[in-house]
């Protein structure tokens, strides 16, 4: 029998509000996750490490040299704070709901949860958003702020063409400085912009993270009768016996799956699948899990 | 070139179904269920990929199952391929319609007999008929055909005459009926002319070849009414032999089983109009005839009794009846020429005793005795028989009342003792005695031992009613009897005297003689222990219980005619001039002229009933008589084709639609096609 988690979807879609969600998760991503340090340059020493090639000479604790004879790193907590724009795709496509929650639900409680978990620990955080609601919230470190952002996110609504290029334009042109793009979309980008952006993104220095949303249908496509599909954004409409396509669906949709994955990664930015019908908790878990990994 | 027709051509409008394929495609193409979808663009890019394989795949789904609702219509309609028509002449058509009414049309495999199908299609055919086609119409019969309607331009009134015509019990031969058919065409001087035959085409039906007149033999179509290759599974009672035993009847039923298949444990009964019935099991090997034999007691009433198989498709060949005998006692009267104060030591002790030991009901004989002196005319009047033992002397008057009484059909016996002068009483009784008598002699001792005092009878046995032969259940030991006198009689007595037994010095014993309708018996001993040993003996109570039913003409009277349907019965001598009435199996009466013993109404299967016109049994003619089909009738194995063509000699053979042999049928080709086609839709819809 499936244990049902209090942070399943369908058990999060009867909350009412995305604060209360979000605090669900973020309760549920903290009661796993220990804290770890991240190491960087400021002044707070944390401990020693033994010295590798590539160390910075400069980190060497000569004391430590002279009295013990052995080339020890120091290593500091790191004293800068970290700006992170979250941005939404909103596009029509989102809005598909095949379980309890549909895409842009999810993606809200994903990034309200991250949200949360990023003010805890002092960055600062802002909101981005694709399709046709253009509000945004610039980055800033403040404990209200969390409200803020999840009325703003509350408020949205997917409708519209997926113009993800435009919305990694919006962030580049205001950040200034090196920060982080957390996405959440499910990249049905027709014209294959998207990962051409983020990939410029990553290289301009942008830490590019992005959770690719897709609802469990669009992965199992477990549709038998025949049915006559429309889309999300556009008119246009196809009726086929699911049962006639569904393999080479399946295959064409890993192959996606895989192309962005690949694709991210040779630009060192980094993509997590978020199925909707997935505990969103475990998802944002494996995610800061995956992050600690690339940070060290 | 071969045509295609349908044995159930209004099936064919299920072909109206191959529309429901494409129709359900539609429904649901109509009712397909909408589904907003994100990842559209995905699917839209695997459906160009694959637009061409799916459009294909989806238009050989909907052939196949169209084509699959086509076969199977075409099968559930019987399709065969008709062999190529020959060229016909043009011109006006003469058809001669031909059924056969033979029983065995009588076959009726799904509750539908082959008769009721041949007169449907012909029916069909009278319909069918082109404009001015000439019309006639025969029917087979025995010993000749009948001609119901000559060939005439007239279809309502051969349709008319068709709907009188009947099924026979009897047989029928096709070769004089198409010979009959064929002479009727020669008048109508139409070109193309043809005898339409409506048969089961069993092996027996064919008869004699027939013989075409003219120059041109007409074309003979054919419509069979069974496959060639169908089961006709048919058993039949072929025969039934009924004997009666003291308190037994014997029966033996000949069964045969004309099918290709063992029947085993078959229940077969005897049972009987008046009351009673047993039951047993015969096995039943495919197309041989077995005998099954019953021992049923004889009923109390007599009469008719029937020999029953479970009904098969053929039913009417299924039971026979048979005669179980007269009902009631056997009455005789007894006349004592030595009666006794001591009861032990009277004439008729041991024989009154041995007749009845249980009263009448238990032997089924009822007898009085009187004596010589008290004996009267009247007496003989509602007896059978009458045994004089051992009577000295009886007055010319009632002498002539018992040669009256013999040749109306009683029977007399006369049994010898120490009261008989042999000369006297030859001299008196005459024609009564079947041999005179001559004199009384001492048959001697053979032995020192009390059991061999006198002369045992002759050990092999005559073959006579009165005497089952050796071996049998009724059978007698009769060596160990020893009698120390008899009387010897005189040569003659005519050339009818029969010697039934004799002693072993070659003395007749027993002798008989009919005069008339009577039987007379003379006894060379006595019935009592005067001169004989035997009523201390057990055979002594069967053998006069025998005696007696014999003597009032119950036993070794030959057994009822068995005749054909259809075949005249001659039930006695013209000279007799009882007048008879013949009681049909419908419960119709049919009287017969004085003097007429011939009947020939044998039409209806069962039992006849004989009587006189008072109601009576007949003394002069068999109490009755069976009625059974024709015995090759019940064989029901079809002619093979290529017998068939050599028995029609010059005249063309085809065979008409309704019909199944000579054709090809298709229908198991179409389910093989079905069969085909639903795997490979299966096989595609896996596939997907």
């Amino acid at each position: 029998m499936t244990e049902i988690s209090s942070l399943d979807p369908e058990v999060l879609a009867r909350l009412a509000g995305l604060q209360v969600r979000v605090e669900r998760v973020v309760e549920g991503v903290l009661a796993g996750i220990h804290r770890s340090a991240r190491h960087g340059v400021s002044t707070d020493f944390v401990d020693h490490k033994a010295y590798a090639p590539g160390d910075d000479p400069r980190r060497l604790d000569w004391k430590v040299l002279a009295r013990l004879d052995r080339a020890m790193v120091r290593r500091f907590r790191d004293e800068t704070r970290l700006s992170a724009l979250l941005a939404l795709d909103a596009s029509g496509s989102m809005g598909y709901r095949g379980g309890a929650l549909a895409k842009l639900d999810y993606a809200k409680i994903l990034a309200g949860s991250l949200a949360a978990l990023l003010l805890r620990q002092g960055d600062e955080v802002g909101l981005l958003f694709s399709g046709e609601s253009a509000v945004e919230r610039p980055p800033t470190g403040s404990g209200e702020h969390l409200l803020e952002l999840c009325r703003a996110l509350d408020g949205l609504t997917a409708a519209g063409p997926t113009r993800l290029a435009d919305l990694v334009e919006r962030y580049l042109s205001r950040m200034n400085r090196r920060g982080v793009l957390i996405l959440f979309s499910d990249l049905f980008d027709s014209d294959r912009e998207a990962l051409q952006s983020l990939r410029l993104a990553a290289a301009r220095g942008h830490r590019v993270r992005v959770f690719l949303v897709l609802d469990g249908d669009e992965i199992d496509f477990p549709f038998e009768d025949p049915t006559l599909f429309t889309c999300l954004e556009q008119d246009r409409r196809l009726l086929t016996h699911p049962r006639q396509v569904a393999a080479a669906y399946r295959e064409e949709i890993q192959a996606f799956i895989e192309e962005c994955r690949r694709t991210l990664a040779e630009a060192g930015a980094w993509l997590e699948l978020a199925r909707c019908d997935e505990p969103p908790d475990r998802v944002l878990r494996r995610a800061l899990t995956a992050w600690q990994e690339t940070a060290k | 070139m071969s045509a295609l027709s349908f044995a159930r051509p209004e099936w064919l409008w299920g072909l109206l179904l191959a529309a429901v394929p494409v129709l359900i495609h539609l429904i649901h193409r109509r009712r397909a269920r909408r589904q907003p979808f994100a990842a559209l663009d995905f699917l839209l890019r695997v459906q160009r990929r694959q637009a061409r394989r799916l459009l294909l795949r989806q238009i050989v789904l909907l052939l196949l199952r169209t084509l699959a609702v086509v076969l199977a219509v075409l099968a559930a309609a019987g399709p065969s391929l008709q062999p190529p028509a020959r060229e016909e002449a043009p011109g006006p058509r003469a058809t001669i319609l031909l059924l056969d009414t033979s029983f065995s049309m009588r076959y009726a495999p799904g509750g539908r007999s082959l008769f009721d199908r041949a007169r449907e299609l012909a029916r069909r055919e009278i319909r069918d008929r082109e404009p001015g086609e000439c019309l006639g119409l025969v029917t087979t019969g025995a010993p000749d055909p009948r001609i119901w309607s000559p060939c005439r331009p007239d279809g309502e009134s051969v349709m008319a005459l068709l709907d009188r015509i009947e099924v026979t019990a009897g047989g029928g031969e096709l070769g004089p009926a198409l010979q009959e058919a064929a002479r009727l065409l020669e008048p109508a001087g139409a070109p193309r002319r043809r005898i339409v035959v409506f048969s089961d085409l069993a092996a027996h039906a064919l008869g004699r070849e027939p013989v075409w007149p003219g120059e041109i033999a007409p074309e003979l179509e054919l419509a069979v009414l069974l496959p060639a290759d169908a089961e006709r599974g048919n058993r039949a009672v072929r025969g039934v032999e009924a004997r009666p035993e003291r308190r037994h009847l014997w029966v033996n039923a000949r069964i045969q089983n004309f099918s290709r298949r063992d029947e085993t444990a078959v229940p077969v009964r005897v049972v009987f109009d008046a009351e009673g019935a047993v039951s047993g099991f015969a096995d039943l090997p495919a197309r041989q005839e077995v005998a099954k034999s019953f021992r049923p007691p004889r009923p109390a009433g007599g009469g008719v009794g029937r020999v029953v198989l479970p009904p098969d498709d053929l039913s009417d060949d299924d039971q026979e009846a048979f005669w179980a005998g007269e009902g009631g006692a056997v009455s005789l009267l007894l006349v004592d020429g030595d009666a006794r104060p001591a009861i032990d030591r009277d004439e008729l002790y041991f024989l009154e005793r041995a007749l009845a030991p249980d009263g009448a009901e238990g032997s089924g004989i009822g007898y009085r005795s009187v004596p010589p002196e008290r004996l009267r005319e009247e007496d003989l009047a509602g007896v059978q028989g009458v045994v004089l033992a051992n009577v000295g002397s009886l007055p010319p008057a009632l002498v002539e009342s018992l040669r009256r009484f013999v040749r109306s059909g009683g029977g007399l016996l006369v049994a010898v003792g120490d009261q008989m002068d042999p000369q006297r009483a030859s001299q008196e009784l005459g024609d009564l005695l079947v041999r005179p008598l001559r004199d009384v002699i001492s048959l001697g001792r053979t032995g020192d031992g009390p059991d061999e005092t006198g002369m045992a009878f002759a050990a092999e046995p005559q073959a006579h009613p009165l005497l089952a032969p050796p071996g049998s259940e009724e059978a007698l030991d009769l060596t160990r009897v020893r009698t120390e006198k008899a009387m010897v009689t005189e040569p003659g007595g005519g050339d009818d005297a029969r010697v039934v037994l004799h002693f072993e010095n070659g003395v007749p014993a027993l002798l008989e003689r009919s005069v008339g309708r009577g039987r007379l018996l003379l006894w060379t001993t006595s019935v009592d222990r005067d001169w004989t040993r035997w009523p201390a003996r057990a055979s002594f109570v069967p053998f006069w219980q025998r005696m007696c039913f014999y003597l009032a003409g119950r036993l070794g009277r030959p057994a009822p005619p068995r005749i054909e349907s259809g075949q005249p019965v001659r039930l006695a001598e013209e000279t007799d001039r009882e007048r008879l009435v013949v009681v049909r199996p419908d419960g119709e009466s049919v009287p017969l002229a004085e003097g007429q013993r011939r009947f020939e109404d044998t039409a209806r299967l069962g039992w006849y009933h004989v009587r006189t016109q008072d109601g009576s049994a007949p003394l002069e003619a068999p109490p009755g008589f069976t009625v059974v089909p024709p015995p090759a009738e019940s064989d029901l194995a079809p002619i093979e084709a290529e017998r068939l063509s050599g028995w029609a000699g010059a005249a063309p053979l085809r065979w008409r639609a309704g019909g199944r042999e000579g054709r090809r049928s298709l229908a198991v080709a179409c389910f093989g096609f079905l069969l085909l086609i639903l795997l490979a839709e299966a096989w595609l819809i896996r596939r997907g």
